[in-house]
């Protein structure tokens, strides 16, 4: 290839330039792409789609009965699910529970599920190995959590109350508020279609080749996008710059909250009463833990954000649980100080790591075994006590 | 709008299209007036925020009207002063009473950049020869360009004039894909390489402020002082580059505004490369004739020498203050000011003391010119510390690093700028030598156009993940 040193204007190009220019361009774009595509895709696999859940229309996702399936975050470890006779992710029979043992079940989204976190390392099954030391029996966990909206979080409730656990569990982060799920639902499940729905992404046919062109769907596959995402919110001050810019998205922490948050508060409202009172109806106690978002840990770690209040909706949600009578914890003050926060969530999945999970774990420990009137009896208390919640019991 | 931005970009390529529709001299002039006029109005939609700049445009070209046609000698100086009086009142400058301020809300959008071109009309508007007659509509086509208004390049208007008149710049195949390249470099810079830094720098500044070891903020703090003035560069050569390539649409060569300005080996030299066309206006319009009123009031030999030093100091002050309205502007004036004045008294000094031949020989020895190297870009981002920062944040900064600190912060970016420059200029030169001698390969134009379609690659790609908007161009707002 002749060198062209001299770009003086008025040269005029060779013919062939304007064939060749055009196709270096080209190759540049694709080699550029496909390979960072390639790369990351090696260096980073991912497998979100649970082999063994099936979405059901209204009612959600769920397992089938007795299967085993593999997921990884790109930003996480490989993952390995095991669903029950009763398709719910535990290691422990639903119908036949270990004599003595204390059930617990879990209700709620994907954090309550231990969503892309190995069992042994999520908070479930951190928590199984203290309790059984702390309480003298063994811990049989339910999970009837999922990736669900508060909708369906809420329409799995009656099915939870009727194994009679000895408490429930459930945990509440603002991404569960703000996927707006509609606020005149009706929770009863028998009032909606079981039938199987295709995933977002897998719909049949052209209609699913246009839906799968649109640029976000795109840009949410490229494995590239994502890692190159993943490093820059492995700043903290950078995740919390970018996540302010967003709008109604970041308006939690913005309060006087706007009306579509207000909405958000009352869809909360009705379903966490719809869940409580299902709950109660059986003497099952709940208890309501919330998790910051990364931006607004990173605002309680001691990061500036112009505007905000990192504990406004800490403090209405707490008002909407304890007005259902059930118990409120709230994990926010536990990342005053933390140095590095981005080290407790997958920064661009959102969900909470094996580090964050460490966290959960102990805020559920103190929520069913610690304080004054523990809502599970005969259990000993763990000598290290953890800083109460501004918004505790 | 934004500059640089796509919408930008859009904005400016429906421009050209209609520029280039016709050769004819009052077509060109009509299209280039409707776009600065559009691009201002893009500000704001409030047509009293354009009364006091249209006040001043318009007082400005009163006045080279003025000049131009005969008025007394007296007026010039009259003008100089009532533009200047009328800048600073207008820049809300702290040293005006703030209730002299005008106090509803109005555009202000590239008014320095005005005001150096309107100061040097009437300074020059005497000299028909060389500018000729200034019309209206070349007066507010050269002092409005939509190309450059916002942070320049300061262009001369003789040369605004040649290319919109007679002597357009040439617009073939070449030059419109040398202008793209320069347009997708200046898109490059500022909207991935700046951002990167800036949101580095903003998190280097939280990591000095909280609790550290000893190492880690002699580290944090090293790269926070280091890193800025590497934004800076990016983020203002970046825009340059950028309004350069749309310009080249309208058939106008902007000047260039960086040359390699990190190479430098001294402070003075640097100015010659860092805003080349502010340093050069100030050079030919306050230091030139400061120098000739000094050399003529002062006789004395052992003074006469640094005289020159003495004008750098006031020229380059008068830089430093011009970014901005309060004290620690004014301070990182003095420290520019200081800067260039004592490395002028140095050499000066050492050409008395060596003789010049000996010392010019000192200056190209290699590791002196590294040290050098490293000691300017030192000086710079230290003297850049008040121009980022303010009084409180540094007390902030200098209580968190203690002395200990700061003195490891400061050597660390001595030591790693003279390295780390020493490197990057011979690695330039090396890779410059790859290929015969009057093509190197690293401007063949297939490479180019490689490298061209990877940095669009990479803005569209950090576009998509950043998904938020690119710093504002730091000199946008002086």
């Amino acid at each position: 290839m002749k060198n062209d040193g001299d770009q003086k204007p008025g040269r005029a190009l060779p013919r062939r330039d304007l064939i060749l220019l055009p196709l270096i361009s080209l190759l540049t774009v694709i080699l550029l792409l496909g390979s960072a595509e390639i790369g990351t895709r090696t260096i980073w696999p991912e497998e979100k789609a649970d082999s063994c859940l099936a979405k059901h229309g209204e009612l959600g996702y769920r397992a089938t009965p007795n299967c085993v399936s593999h997921t990884k975050a790109a930003e996480g470890p490989w993952v390995e699910n095991h669903y029950n006779e009763c398709g719910l992710l535990s290691p422990n029979s639903c119908r036949s529970p270990i004599k003595g043992s204390l059930r617990i079940a879990a209700v709620g989204s994907s954090i309550g599920f231990t969503y892309l976190v190995p069992w042994s390392q999520s908070w479930q099954g951190l928590t199984a190995a203290r309790l059984a030391r702390l309480c003298g029996r063994p811990v049989d966990y339910q999970n009837y959590a999922g990736l669900y909206n508060l909708n369906e979080s809420a329409m799995r409730a009656p099915e939870a109350a009727a194994t009679h656990p000895q408490a429930a569990v459930m945990f509440l982060d603002t991404t569960d508020l703000f996927q707006d799920p509609p606020a005149d639902f009706d929770l009863n499940p028998a009032a909606h279609q079981d039938h199987i729905t295709p995933l977002p992404g897998h719909l049949p046919g052209l209609a699913g080749l246009i839906d799968n062109l649109q640029f976000n769907r795109l840009k949410a596959a490229s494995r590239a996008a994502l890692i190159g995402e993943h490093f820059a919110f492995k700043s903290g001050r950078t995740y919390l710059d970018l996540y302010l810019r967003n709008g109604d998205k970041a308006d939690f922490l913005r309060p006087p909250f706007t009306p579509a948050w207000r909405r958000r508060l009352a869809v909360l409202d009705k379903d966490l009463g719809f869940m409580a009172d299902q709950l109660r109806a059986q003497n099952v106690p709940l208890l309501v833990i919330y998790v910051p978002q990364q931006a607004q840990a990173e605002l309680i770690s001691g990061l500036s954000g112009e505007g905000t209040d990192p504990y406004a909706i800490n403090k209405a949600i707490g008002d909407i649980v304890r007005n259902h009578g059930a118990t409120f914890l709230d994990t926010s003050p536990q990342f005053r100080q933390v140095r590095d926060v981005p080290s407790y969530f997958y920064p661009v999945d959102g969900h909470l790591n094996d580090r964050g999970n460490v966290m959960l774990a102990d805020m559920v420990e103190q929520g069913l075994i610690g304080g004054g009137k523990p809502l599970v009896a005969g259990c000993r208390q763990a000598s290290r006590a953890l800083p109460r919640s501004s918004s505790g019991r | 709008m934004d500059v640089p931005s796509i919408q930008f970009l859009g904005f400016a390529a429906a421009g050209a299209v209609a520029y280039n529709l016709s050769g004819a001299k009052w077509w060109r002039m009509a299209v280039l007036l409707v776009c600065n006029l559009a691009f201002l109005a893009s500000f704001t939609h409030q047509a009293g925020a354009f009364i006091p700049y249209a006040g001043f445009v318009l007082l400005g070209y009163g006045f080279v009207f003025a000049i131009q046609n005969g008025a007394p000698k007296q007026l010039r100086v009259v003008a100089i002063l009532a533009m200047l009086g009328l800048f600073f009142w207008l820049k809300k400058y702290s040293f005006l009473p703030s209730v002299t301020y005008l106090t509803f809300p109005y555009m202000a959008v590239g008014l320095s950049y005005v005001f150096f071109r309107v100061l040097h009309l009437i300074i020059d508007a005497h000299d028909s020869e060389t500018i000729g007659r200034v019309g209206p509509f070349s007066y507010l086509n050269y002092t409005l360009n939509f190309t450059s208004i916002v942070s320049g390049p300061i262009q001369r208007y003789e040369d605004y004039e040649r290319m919109t008149g007679d002597e357009p710049a040439l617009l073939d195949l070449v030059a419109v894909g040398v202008a793209l390249e320069r347009i997708v470099a200046g898109l490059f810079k500022v909207m991935v390489v700046s951002h990167l830094l800036s949101m580095a720098q903003h998190a280097l500044l939280a990591r000095v402020l909280g609790p550290e070891t000893m190492l880690e903020h002699i580290r944090d703090g090293a790269l926070l002082i280091a890193l800025y003035p590497i934004y800076l560069f990016f983020n203002f050569s970046g825009y340059v580059d950028f309004v350069i390539g749309v310009a080249r649409f309208f058939r106008i060569q902007l000047p260039e505004n960086f040359d390699r300005p990190f190479s430098s080996a001294s402070f003075i030299e640097y100015w010659s490369r860092w805003h080349m066309t502010l340093s050069n206006w100030l050079k030919t319009y306050v230091y030139n004739p400061l120098l000739m009123v000094l050399m003529r009031r002062v006789r004395s030999k052992a003074v006469g020498p640094y005289l020159a030093a003495f004008a750098l100091f006031v020229t380059f002050f008068l830089i430093g203050a011009w970014h901005g309205r309060t004290a620690e502007f004014l301070f990182f004036g003095v420290l520019n000011g200081a800067g260039v004045g004592l490395n002028q008294a140095y050499r000066t000094f050492m050409s008395a003391r060596m003789g010049r031949k000996p010392f010019a020989a000192l200056g190209r020895n290699r590791v002196y010119q590294a040290l050098c190297r490293g000691l300017t870009f030192s000086w710079l981002a230290f003297t850049l510390l008040w121009f980022w920062s303010d009084w409180g944040q540094l007390g902030q900064i200098a209580r968190a690093l203690g002395p200990l600190g700061m003195a490891g912060a400061g050597l660390v970016v001595f030591a790693t700028a003279t390295v780390v420059l020493e490197a990057m200029v011979s690695g330039r030169k090396a890779l410059l030598s790859l290929g015969s001698a009057d093509a190197p390969l690293l401007t063949s134009r297939y490479l180019r156009t490689a490298w061209a379609t990877a940095l669009v690659v990479f803005v569209l790609a950090f576009q998509v993940v950043m998904d938020s908007p690119a710093p504002d161009i730091v000199y946008k707002a002086f």
